[in-house]
């Protein structure tokens, strides 16, 4: 279908190029280009041009535009051929109407580009008095009195307009049409100018190729306007020939300016889809958000991940907009999957919008992704986090209730039985004395007890005292090198626990334990002569609690390694 | 001799009187916590104190700031520390702050009347005791610093020390002659490079030196 349109479109527009040059070849009096081969050459060559033009940017989504700016180029062409060249009389008839269709066309398309389509009042008002006054009066109005054998143009074709020879109305007609034309014109370019300066920056950068040129057209078609004025119908002297050239040059440029953006948009386009196959290569969380702020220009740009609760960055972590920044969401299957904040007015084009929507689809979904595992991840280790330091908590105070209570009591009980043995009979006191020395193993085997639920040094003085303390306990831990500074008691219990467990674990072996800061972390180094470093699950787990990491290693046949890392910062 | 007991712990406060009372001791008064104690010594400026570590308001080392308050006020009043932990931290403190007249015992362990009067008896006598379990503890170790040059027999001389016997009592102990452990010590003093001042100071620095070797 396209491919048709397209076929049918290139052969219009070169039969309209043909036909053109032919009649200003044939009547270079009555051609704007004159006799000049290179001017019918820049005329014919605007219109294609534009014709071109105007395909790329129908293609490129603006539809509207393009579809003018087609209809304009054909205009332009058949301007031409409203002179006694043009070699048939339709036509010499459509060119005689359409002299001042062009610019009518093109100043529509301008109000659609400028601001958004036209769904101000003004923008239609103007675009309406374009055509009433350009096409309708100056065109269509003079040609139903227009006789061109009378009016001194005995070698031009058939006027198949005309309705009745009336030269007087005619000339009143086409006076009307160059002077109510004049400020359609002029209107629209005021209007196009106004909204231009009104218009963000992004739109005015992607819109401006085709704008500026476009209003140095319309501005030189007012001067020729003017220049009419009091001819009151449009001619072809010196000073016609001299704009009307400026005119095909400016038209060249809007369409140079229309290939400009579009050649640009698909380096934009290419640098995206570059930039997604690159993320998926080394996915480094935050390359996507830097190669947007890259691409698209601002450096302060973030780009947020939608989650279940919220937005969220690309670490996981919940986040909120950043104040007096404008976000736009990116949108797939009606589901919100992406924020991004960034300079105001950045992305108000809701076409660069779907581009990146496209575009980085993948990226944006392997980051997503990733994000949110990152998030889930984090709660994870949360709750790990607070299950230990839960556990800590309770074990802390079954410690705190033995000392506070059965070890208290008994001690009173050992004061007692130890009085009585004192006033007791001989046979007596020697049984009170055995009742006393089962009070006291009672008291040491409870404050064994208490010291395994929770060791008081750790609390009180740190890692390592509550290692020199576990030491005394079990013959087997060499420690040496303990950093003496305190750390979060999150880390200290951990610590501890990881030292603990593995003496417990590999206790009748002797073990060496070292430890030692390194940037921010502690770092824990436990040697035994054992091949089985045995079940290390539940410590790995209080590890990966605190976002440690814990790694074994066999440095020799029968010698286990344990080194642990703890973020101590 | 006239003692003051502190002890948040009515039971144990009043089994300790009691005890006291049984070994001949004068109870001078009995206190709940640090700050009653406090007064109670100013009030009745007593011989000795036995005083609990953990006592109101927050439970971890009252007793400790009390002996050392009441050793900066008074140096002559001896201060025994009970406690149920085994911390040779604990006992390296009170030294620390309180060099003279100074002992850390396992609150158990003065169920025994004798070994309350023992120790209280010492310590007034000036010199410091701390719990043999945590002596021992402390012998186990593995030694590092100048203690590594001391042999095994004046190792245990200086264990004995830190217990708080005195020169006759380590003789006992040990089979040995009063020369022989007088030679020991002088070792001792050498090796930890202790220059002749009081010997009772250099009794307590040769024992901080075995505490802090842990």
């Amino acid at each position: 279908m396209r491919a048709r349109v397209l076929l049918i479109a290139i052969a219009v527009a070169a039969a309209l190029g043909v036909a053109a040059a032919d009649a200003a070849r044939r009547a270079p009096g009555f051609s704007l280009a004159g006799d000049s081969l290179t001017r019918i050459a820049l005329g014919v060559a605007a219109g294609w041009s534009l014709i071109a033009a105007a395909t790329v940017l129908g293609a490129s989504g603006s539809r509207g535009a393009g579809r003018l700016l087609a209809a304009a180029g054909c205009a332009w062409l058949l301007a031409g051929l409203g002179t006694p060249g043009a070699r048939t009389a339709p036509l010499f008839t459509l060119g005689l109407t359409l002299a001042a269709a062009a610019p009518a066309l093109i100043g529509h398309a301008l109000l659609v580009e400028a601001g958004d389509g036209m769904r101000t009042r003004t923008s239609r008002a103007v675009a309406i008095a374009l055509y009433v006054f350009l096409v309708g009066l100056l065109g269509v109005l003079s040609a139903l009195a227009y006789d061109p054998a009378t009016t001194g143009c005995p070698t031009c074709p058939a006027n198949l307009l005309e309705v009745t020879d009336a030269p007087g109305a005619a000339e009143e007609l086409s006076r009307s049409g160059v002077r109510l034309g004049l400020l359609a014109v002029a209107a629209c370019l005021g209007l196009a100018l106004w909204r231009m300066a009104r218009a963000t920056s992004a739109r005015r950068r992607r819109a401006g190729p085709l704008l500026v040129p476009g209003c140095a057209y319309l501005a030189l078609v007012a001067a020729d306007l003017a220049h009419s004025w009091h001819r009151g119908f449009l001619g072809s002297d010196p000073v016609d020939q001299a704009l009307w050239t400026g005119q095909a040059a400016a038209l060249l440029g809007m369409a140079a300016g229309v290939a400009l953006a579009h050649a640009a948009a698909h380096r934009r386009r290419a640098r995206l889809a570059r930039l997604v196959v690159e993320h998926a290569d080394a996915a480094r969380p935050g390359a996507l958000r830097d190669a947007l702020a890259d691409i698209l220009g601002d450096p302060g740009l973030e780009l947020l991940h939608a989650s279940s609760d919220g937005w969220i960055d690309v670490t996981g972590q919940p986040r909120t907009p950043p104040p007096d920044t404008a976000t736009t969401t990116l949108i797939r299957n009606a589901e919100p999957v992406a924020l991004l904040c960034h300079r105001r007015g950045l992305l108000d084009d809701p076409r660069a919008v779907a581009e990146i929507e496209g575009t980085v689809r993948l990226g944006l979904d392997h980051e997503r992704l990733e994000a949110q595992l990152r998030q889930q991840l984090a709660h994870l280790r949360r709750s790990r986090a607070d299950v230990a330091a839960a556990g800590e908590a309770e074990r802390r105070l079954l410690e705190r209730d033995l000392h506070d209570g059965a070890q208290q009591r008994l001690a009173a009980f050992a004061f007692a039985v130890g009085l009585a043995r004192r006033r007791a009979a001989p046979e007596l006191a020697a049984r009170l004395e055995r009742a006393q020395h089962q009070v006291l193993e009672a008291l040491d085997e409870l404050r064994e007890l208490a010291h395994g639920l929770y060791p008081v040094a750790l609390a009180e003085a740190g890692l390592a005292a509550a290692i020199e303390s576990l030491g005394d306990r079990r013959p087997g831990l060499r420690a040496t090198g303990l950093p003496r500074e305190r750390f979060a008691p999150a880390v200290e219990e951990t610590a501890y626990y990881v030292i603990a467990s593995l003496a417990d674990r590999w206790t009748p072996e002797t073990v060496a334990v070292t430890a030692g800061l390194d940037g921010e972390h502690l770092i824990i180094d436990m040697r035994a002569a054992t091949n089985a470093p045995g079940d290390l699950v539940a410590i790995d787990d209080r590890v990966g609690a605190l976002d440690g990491a814990l790694t074994v290693e066999t440095p020799s046949p029968g010698q286990t390694r344990v080194k642990v890392q703890l973020p101590c910062a | 001799v006239r003692v003051i007991v502190a002890d948040d712990e009515v039971l144990l406060r009043e089994g300790l009187g009691r005890l006291l009372t049984e070994a001949g001791f004068e109870v001078a008064g009995k206190a709940g916590d640090a700050a009653e104690l406090l007064r109670l010594v100013e009030l009745r400026r007593p011989d000795l104190v036995v005083v609990d570590i953990k006592m109101p308001p927050t439970h971890t080392d009252e007793g400790l700031a009390a002996a050392r308050e009441i050793g900066d006020r008074h140096p002559h009043i001896g201060v025994l520390v009970l406690s149920h932990y085994l911390e040779p931290r604990y006992a390296m403190r009170l030294l620390e702050e309180h060099p003279e007249r100074a002992g850390y015992l396992l609150k158990d362990r003065v169920s025994d009347v004798a070994v309350l009067a023992d120790a209280l008896h010492r310590i007034g006598e000036g010199e410091c005791v701390i719990d043999p379990t945590i002596v021992s503890r402390l012998v186990a170790r593995r030694r590092t610093g100048p203690l590594e040059e001391l042999t095994e027999r004046e190792r245990e001389v200086l264990a004995l020390m830190a217990e708080g016997h005195s020169n006759e009592g380590i003789c006992e102990r040990l089979f040995l002659s009063p020369r022989t452990v007088q030679t020991h010590i002088r070792q001792i003093f050498l090796k930890l490079d202790l220059r002749e001042t009081s010997s009772y100071h250099r009794r307590v620095v040769a024992v901080l030196t075995f505490l802090r070797s842990g």
